[in-house]
């Protein structure tokens, strides 16, 4: 399946999803004009990838990475974060081993507790990272 | 209480350029002011939602049928209050809205009111959950996401403007204390 790469603006964070090195990450501010316009060609590819993820992922050893380096999302994105959120358990349920990383400023209590928020109800662990990015 | 700075204003449409625009020039203030990076980015986290809420809301008005006197025109405040213990932050938003639209905003601002910050998490993880985008490209959050970050109430007031539309203030007041 082909790489997802859009680049990140002021208003929408970096998408870099590479399913050959099983590395996917998503980094930076989203608060994007139109949210839908935004999220809807990234959960199409995501429901694209569930087909690669049942057929050849979940019998091999290493895992699938994700990466959330938000700085900042909007009330409207946060639906679609666990919209990504709720695939990637499902990638987890038909078998592929997973890997969430959180990245968390130090002190953005915000940042932490909506992480803490989503692991909870899509009941996957993650692992938070500090993250020093500057504003 | 000490003297009141006003990071940004701005009165009129509000277009998703407007909103970037008066972010930035928050950001800029306070960095200005040389406030703290996460104080910044909190202020600026809680003002997008506030005003993304008057973009999205009061993007009827350049199709509504009457006119709308303009003292009622969409507005926006944020303010700095330098404290004896720290910093505090005013933001203002007003907009017209629909008279069929003030009964259900109220009741669910008061209801966001009565909760403490420990329910207020409970109800935000069920609605984010549960809930639709709109049309609009809320998720209907966005007055939780600010009474959570912000750690204060909510402060609304409704004026009549005619039978059709009433004028919406929001107030919210929170501050941050010098480490």
């Amino acid at each position: 399946m082909e790489k997802l790469f859009i680049e990140a603006t002021k208003s929408t964070p970096t998408i870099n999803f590479n399913p050959q090195e099983k590395y996917f990450e998503i980094a930076g501010q989203s608060r994007p004009e139109n949210v839908s316009e935004f999220f809807d060609p990234i959960m199409n590819w995501l429901k694209e990838y569930s087909y690669e993820v049942s057929a050849a992922t979940a019998t091999t050893e290493s895992p699938l990475t994700f990466e959330f380096k938000f700085d900042y999302f909007n009330s409207a994105s946060s639906k679609y974060v666990l919209d990504i959120l709720k695939k990637i358990k499902e990638y987890q349920t038909v078998g592929a081993r997973i890997e969430v990383y959180w990245y968390v400023e130090e002190g953005d209590e915000d940042i932490q507790a909506a992480g803490e928020e989503m692991s909870k109800i899509v009941k996957l662990p993650f692992i938070f990272m500090e993250n020093l990015d500057e504003l | 209480m000490g003297n009141a700075t006003i990071l940004a204003q701005h009165e009129g449409i509000f277009t998703f350029e407007i909103t970037e625009k008066l972010l930035d020039v928050t950001i800029e203030n306070l960095k200005a002011h040389k406030v703290e990076n996460t104080v910044i980015k909190k202020v600026r986290n809680i003002y997008a939602e506030i005003i993304e809420n008057i973009q999205k809301y009061a993007d009827w008005i350049p199709d509504y049928k009457g006119t709308i006197d303009p003292a009622y025109t969409c507005k926006s405040v944020i303010q700095m209050l330098n404290l004896s213990t720290g910093i505090g932050i005013e933001i203002m938003a007003s907009n017209p809205i629909r008279m069929d639209e003030v009964g259900p905003l109220k009741a669910r601002i008061d209801d966001i009111n009565k909760r403490s910050s420990r329910k207020l998490r409970k109800t935000h993880k069920r609605a984010i959950d549960e809930t639709q985008i709109s049309e609009k490209g809320g998720a209907g959050l966005g007055l939780l996401d600010v009474a959570m970050k912000s750690h204060s109430n909510l402060y609304a007031t409704f004026t009549k403007i005619n039978d059709e539309l009433s004028y919406y203030t929001l107030e919210v007041k929170f501050q941050f204390k010098i480490k």
